[in-house]
C-alpha cells in the first residue's frame, strides 16, 4: 500500500523525518506514537503526499506518490488534520459534501446520500442541517471525519484506499475516543490502510495492528503492539517508565509507573 | 459500512431550532435578486430629468422587437431611454456584477469576508494610470480619434493589471503565491499608488484636477454602445467561467492545505481568481472610475443571507452587485438633480455606514 523508503524531510533547516522506512498495509490500523515534536505529523504528511521528501521515496503500491494525479489520489486517500480548519458559516452537510469534490462524475443526489451515510457513521446524522458554527469541538472533529469518509466511499467499496488521521481523539471524551477508533477498525475491515497518530499508548494498544514509535524524526520501533510497545522502547521514546498489565480481553494496558527521566526540553533551545 | 450503533441514539437527537439558522439556504434569494435587478433597471430607465413611466419603458423596449404595447411615448423619451439610460443601466449592472464577483473571489482567496477586490492593487493601479494619462497625456502624440476615446480606459486597464501583477510577483516565492504576503504587498502598493496620484494632482492644471477627482469617485456617464460591448465581452464570460470554479472556492474555505488534499489545484486556483478579478474589475473600472464598497458589501450581504456555498453565493453576489450599482446611480442622478453626484461618493456614503452596522452586529453576536 503506502510505503516509505529511506525518507528524509527537512523543514526550516531541521530534519523533521530522517531515513524512515516503513509500510502502511491494507486492512491494517497503524498507530504512530511519539513525544511532542518527534515527527509523527510530518510522517503523516509525507505518507499523504502533502509534503514531498528531500531524499527517499513514498509510493502507493509501486507508483511514486508524486506521479499520481492529484484528483486520483484524493479519491483514494483522505486526511483529517490535527488542526481542523475554522468553521465558516455553512451546514454540516455542506461541509461533509466537500469530501465529494474529487468525485466529479457522481450526481448531487448520490453525493448527498453518501455524505448523510458518512454523518450517520460518526453518529451525527441528526445534525446534518445544523450550522457548523454551533458545533462543539468534538462534534466538529467528527464532522471532518465524516467528510473523509464521504471522500473514501468508493475506495471502501473497492477495498483500495487509505485514511490518515492526525490525533483524531484530541478533542473527544473517552467514550468518543473509543468510538472513533472502533470506526477506524471498521474502515480497515473494508480493506483500507488506516494510519492514526495518537498520544494515548493504551488506545494504540487496544486498536492498532501495528505501532510505529518515533523519536527525533526517526523510527525508534515498529511492529505489533507486543513487539513494539516494550517498556524499554517506551522509556526511550517518552523518557518515562511504563508497566504493561494484561487485561481480561487479552490486550495490554500500559500504566505510567516511573518519573520522567529527562528535564523538560524546549524545542530547538537549551533546557 | 454500517452506522455505529453506539451513536444511533445521538444521531436521532432533536435539532434545536436556533441551530438551524443556516440549515436551509434561502432558496428564494436568487429569484428575488433577479426580480430586484429588473425592478432597479425599470427605476433607472424611468427616473431622471425626463421622467418615463414603467409602461412607457416597456413600450419603448418592446418596439425594436416589433411589439406594439398600449403605452404612448414621445420620440425624445425613446431617444433618452435607448441612447442614454439603457447603456448606463447595463454598464452599471455589468460593473456592479463584476465588482461584486471580484469581491467574492478575493474573500474566498483571503478566507476573509471583509476582503475587497482592491486589495491586490488593481483599482489603485488603474487610478494611478488614469491620473497619469490625464495629467501627462497631453505630452503624448494625441489627435487620433481612437486614442481620444480609448486612451484613458486603456491606460487604466493596463495600469491596473500591471499593478496586480507586481503585487502577485512580490508575494510569490518558489512558485507559490503567499496570500498573507499578497495582502501586505497590496497595502504597500495601494499606498504607493495613492502617493503617485497625489504627486500628479500637484502638477495638474484645474481641468485635469477636476477630471482626476471625478474619475476617482466614478461615474456611469461615459456609457455608450462600444464601451458596453467592451465591458460585456469581458465581464459576461468571466462571470460564467467564475461560476465553474465555485466548488473549488468552497474547498478553499477549509484552507489551502485541506483544499489541496481534496485534489484542488490550489496554486492554479489562486492565479485564476486573481486573473478573473483583474479582468472583471480592471475592465469595468477603466470606463467607470473608482467605485468603492460594492465589491466588499455586495458579497458580504449575500453571504449573511445565503451562507458560504459559492455555487449559490457567486450568482447571488453578481445579482446583488447588479442591483446596488444601478441603484446608487439612480440616487446619484436624482438626489441633487440637476447636479449629478459621483457614483463612488454615493456608494461610499451608503456603504460605509452599512458596513459599520454589519461590524457592530457581528460584535453583538460574538461578545467574547
Amino acid at each position: 500500500m503506502i510505503s516509505l523508503d529511506q525518507v528524509t524531510c527537512r523543514r526550516g533547516g531541521r530534519a523533521v523525518v530522517r531515513e524512515a522506512t516503513t509500510l502502511f498495509a491494507r486492512s491494517e490500523v497503524t498507530a504512530v506514537l511519539g513525544a511532542n515534536g518527534a515527527g509523527k505529523s510530518s510522517l503523516l504528511r509525507l505518507a499523504s503526499g502533502e509534503w514531498t521528501p528531500h531524499t527517499g521515496h513514498v509510493r502507493w503500491d509501486v507508483t511514486p506518490l508524486a506521479r499520481l494525479e492529484r484528483s486520483e489520489l484524493a479519491r483514494r486517500r483522505a486526511v483529517v488534520s490535527q488542526v481542523l480548519p475554522a468553521a465558516f458559516p455553512c451546514r454540516v452537510l455542506d461541509l461533509v459534501l466537500l469530501g465529494r469534490l474529487p468525485h466529479r462524475t457522481t450526481s448531487r443526489r448520490t453525493d448527498t446520500e453518501t455524505s448523510l451515510r458518512a454523518l450517520d457513521e460518526v453518529g451525527l446524522a441528526g445534525l446534518a442541517a445544523r450550522s457548523v458554527e454551533t458545533l462543539s469541538g468534538g462534534e466538529h472533529a467528527r464532522v471532518h471525519l465524516a467528510r473523509a469518509l464521504a471522500q473514501l466511499s468508493e475506495a471502501r467499496t473497492a477495498g483500495d484506499g487509505a485514511l490518515l488521521l492526525d490525533e483524531p481523539t484530541a478533542s473527544l471524551d473517552p467514550a468518543h475516543q473509543h468510538r472513533i477508533l472502533e470506526l477506524a477498525r471498521a474502515i480497515a475491515g473494508d480493506g483500507l490502510a488506516v494510519i492514526v497518530v495518537l498520544h494515548d499508548v493504551n488506545l494504540a494498544a487496544a486498536y492498532a495492528d501495528r505501532v510505529i514509535l518515533m523519536r527525533e524524526g526517526g523510527i525508534a520501533a515498529v511492529g505489533t503492539v507486543r513487539d513494539a510497545l516494550t517498556p524499554a522502547a517506551l522509556r526511550e521514546v517518552y523518557s518515562l517508565d511504563f508497566t504493561p498489565v494484561p487485561t481480561p480481553s487479552g490486550t495490554l494496558f500500559f500504566v505510567p509507573t516511573g518519573h520522567c527521566h529527562e528535564p523538560m526540553i524546549q524545542q530547538g533551545g537549551t533546557p | 459500512m454500517t452506522a455505529n450503533p453506539a451513536w444511533a441514539a445521538e444521531s436521532a437527537a432533536a435539532i434545536p431550532r436556533e441551530a438551524t439558522r443556516h440549515a436551509e439556504p434561502a432558496r428564494w434569494l436568487i429569484p428575488a435578486l433577479a426580480a430586484g435587478v429588473v425592478l432597479v433597471s425599470i427605476l433607472g430607465l424611468g427616473l431622471g430629468a425626463v421622467a418615463i413611466a414603467p409602461g412607457q419603458v416597456a413600450a419603448i423596449l418592446a418596439a425594436p422587437f416589433g411589439l406594439d404595447l398600449p403605452w404612448s411615448y414621445s420620440r425624445l423619451e425613446s431617444s433618452v431611454l435607448l441612447n442614454i439610460r439603457l447603456p448606463r443601466v447595463l454598464l452599471g449592472a455589468l460593473t456592479g456584477a463584476g465588482l461584486s464577483l471580484g469581491g467574492a473571489w478575493m474573500q474566498a482567496l483571503f478566507r476573509n469576508p471583509l476582503a475587497d477586490p482592491g486589495l491586490i492593487g488593481v483599482s489603485s493601479g488603474a487610478a494611478a494610470a488614469a491620473a497619469a494619462f490625464t495629467v501627462l497625456g497631453g505630452a503624448l502624440p494625441a489627435g487620433a480619434v481612437l486614442f481620444a476615446t480609448w486612451g484613458l480606459p486603456a491606460a487604466a486597464v493596463i495600469g491596473g493589471w500591471l499593478m496586480a501583477l507586481l503585487v502577485v510577483r512580490l508575494a510569490s516565492t518558489g512558485g507559490r503565491v503567499r496570500v498573507d504576503h499578497m495582502l501586505l504587498a497590496g497595502i504597500a502598493i495601494n499606498t504607493l499608488a495613492g502617493a503617485v496620484i497625489g504627486l500628479l494632482m500637484l502638477i495638474a492644471n484645474d481641468a485635469q484636477l477636476r477630471e482626476v477627482a471625478f474619475w476617482s469617485f466614478g461615474s456611469l456617464g461615459r456609457a455608450d454602445e462600444p464601451i458596453l460591448l467592451a465591458v460585456g465581452l469581458t465581464a459576461v464570460p468571466l462571470i460564467l467561467a467564475g461560476l465553474l470554479c465555485a466548488p473549488w472556492l468552497n474547498a478553499l474555505l477549509l484552507g489551502e492545505n485541506e483544499a489541496a488534499l481534496l485534489g484542488v489545484p490550489v496554486e492554479r486556483l489562486k492565479h485564476l481568481a486573481i486573473a478573473f478579478t483583474c479582468l472583471a474589475v480592471g475592465s469595468s473600472v477603466a470606463f467607470t472610475g473608482l467605485i468603492g464598497f460594492v465589491g466588499l458589501v455586495a458579497p458580504h450581504m449575500v453571504r449573511l443571507l445565503i451562507g458560504s456555498d459559492h455555487r449559490r453565493l457567486l450568482p447571488a453576489a453578481a445579482l446583488m452587485g447588479a442591483i446596488l450599482l444601478p441603484l446608487a446611480d439612480v440616487l446619484s442622478r436624482t438626489v441633487a438633480a440637476p447636479v449629478e453626484l459621483p457614483i463612488g461618493l454615493v456608494t461610499a456614503l451608503l456603504g460605509a455606514p452599512f458596513f459599520l452596522g454589519l461590524l457592530l452586529r457581528e460584535q453583538r453576536r460574538q461578545p467574547s
